[in-house]
C-alpha cells in the first residue's frame, strides 16, 4: 500500500514508461497492449495510468519500479 | 431492469449446454442466510443475527431427454458431478447483456426420475461446489450471450460504482464451428480504456464451461470480449461481483 500512495503523490511525465500486468484496450485508437507490453502515458493518459497503479491488484507497474 | 421476468424467458446452462428446451419447472434459486437465534432473557422479543448465506438451486426439472450428450437426462444423470451452471433471466426476450444471472461453480445433487402427468422427468438440485473455488455472490448479469462470428467487444454494463471484493465469471461454450478465441471478461473505470479482468481457457473449439475469478477491485464498467482468431463459437457468459 506505501508504494500505491506514492504513485498517488508522484507526478507523471510523458518520459514515464510502464510494463502491462495484463492485457489493456484502448478503444480510441484501437491498440491492445498484452501482458508484459511497455506502454507509456501518451498511450493513454495521466488519469487512466493512475488508477491503473493504485488498483488492487494493479494491472501496470513502472518500468523501472 | 424491470418488473418482466418470465419463466419462458429463463434460461438454464449446466455445464456447455443449454437445458432450457427440456426444463419444465423450478423449485428455489436461495441465498438467504441462516437465522441465529440470539434471544436473551431480557429481551422483549425474539431475535436474530443473519449466519452463512445459503446458496442453491433446489427443484430444477427437466423433461428425460436423452438425446446424447445435450439431453437433459444425459447432462444431469449423474448427481455429484461439478459443473458450472448459470440461470439467465431475460426480459420478456432472450437474455441479453445487463439481465440478472445467478452464477454458481456447482455440485450436481439429487437427481431423481419420477413421472409427471405420465411424462419422465428428474428434478436436479445444485449447490455451491467445494471442489472449485465458493464465491461469496452468486447474483450477477449476463454479458454475452449468442453467436460470435468475428472478435467482439460486448456492450458494457455499467454498475454504477467500483466493487472491492473480486468476483467470479461463468464461460458457457455451448456450441462451436472449428471456433478460436480468446475469451475474456474486462473492466473499466471510464468506460473507454479496458483491461483484462479474467482470462478464461476455453477457446471456442470445443463445448464446454468454466468459472472463472479475480481479486480486489473490479471497475465500474463490465464487458466481454472474444478475439477471434477463426471459425464461430456460441457462448453465454455470467458475471458476479462478490
Amino acid at each position: 500500500m506505501a508504494k500505491t500512495k506514492l504513485t498517488k503523490l508522484t507526478k507523471l511525465t510523458k518520459a514515464d514508461k510502464f510494463i502491462a500486468l495484463t492485457g489493456l484496450d484502448n478503444d480510441k485508437t484501437g491498440r491492445r497492449y498484452e501482458a508484459g507490453d511497455e506502454i507509456t502515458v501518451e498511450d493513454f493518459s495521466e488519469d487512466v495510468i493512475l488508477h491503473w497503479l493504485e488498483k488492487q491488484p494493479p494491472v501496470l507497474r513502472p518500468k523501472d519500479g | 431492469m424491470a418488473k418482466d421476468k418470465l419463466l419462458r424467458f429463463l434460461r438454464v446452462l449446466v455445464g456447455g449446454y443449454d437445458l432450457s428446451g427440456d426444463a419444465r419447472e423450478i423449485g428455489t434459486i436461495g441465498g438467504a442466510p441462516t437465522q441465529v437465534p440470539m434471544t436473551g432473557w431480557s429481551n422483549a422479543v425474539q431475535n436474530f443475527l443473519a449466519g452463512r448465506r445459503e446458496y442453491g438451486v433446489t427443484g430444477f426439472q427437466a423433461f428425460l431427454n436423452d438425446t446424447a450428450s445435450s439431453g437433459a437426462h444425459s447432462v444431469l444423470k449423474a448427481p455429484a458431478s461439478s459443473n458450472q451452471v448459470s440461470f439467465m433471466l431475460g426480459s420478456m426476450a432472450e437474455p441479453t447483456v445487463g439481465d440478472p444471472a445467478y452464477v454458481m461453480p456447482a455440485m450436481e445433487f439429487s437427481a431423481p426420475t419420477t413421472f409427471n402427468e405420465q411424462a419422465a422427468v428428474l428434478t436436479a438440485d445444485f449447490m455451491p461446489d467445494a471442489s472449485q473455488t465458493v464465491p461469496a455472490e452468486m447474483w450477477g448479469i449476463v454479458l454475452q450471450n449468442g453467436l460470435l462470428s468475428a472478435t467482439t467487444n460486448g456492450t458494457s454494463v455499467n454498475n454504477g460504482a467500483s466493487s472491492a471484493n473480486g468476483g467470479h465469471a461463468n464461460l458457457h461454450v455451448t456450441a462451436t464451428a472449428s471456433g478460436n478465441f480468446a475469451n475474456k471478461v474486462q473492466d473499466s473505470a471510464n468506460d473507454a480504456d479496458w483491461a483484462d479482468l479474467i482470462t478464461f481457457s476455453a477457446d471456442g473449439s470445443a463445448v464446454t464451461s468454466e468459472n472463472g475469478t479475480v481479486s480486489g477491485t473490479v471497475d465500474q464498467y463490465t464487458r466481454f470480449q472474444a478475439t477471434r482468431t477463426g471459425g464461430t463459437e456460441t457462448v453465454a457468459c455470467t458475471f458476479v461481483r462478490n
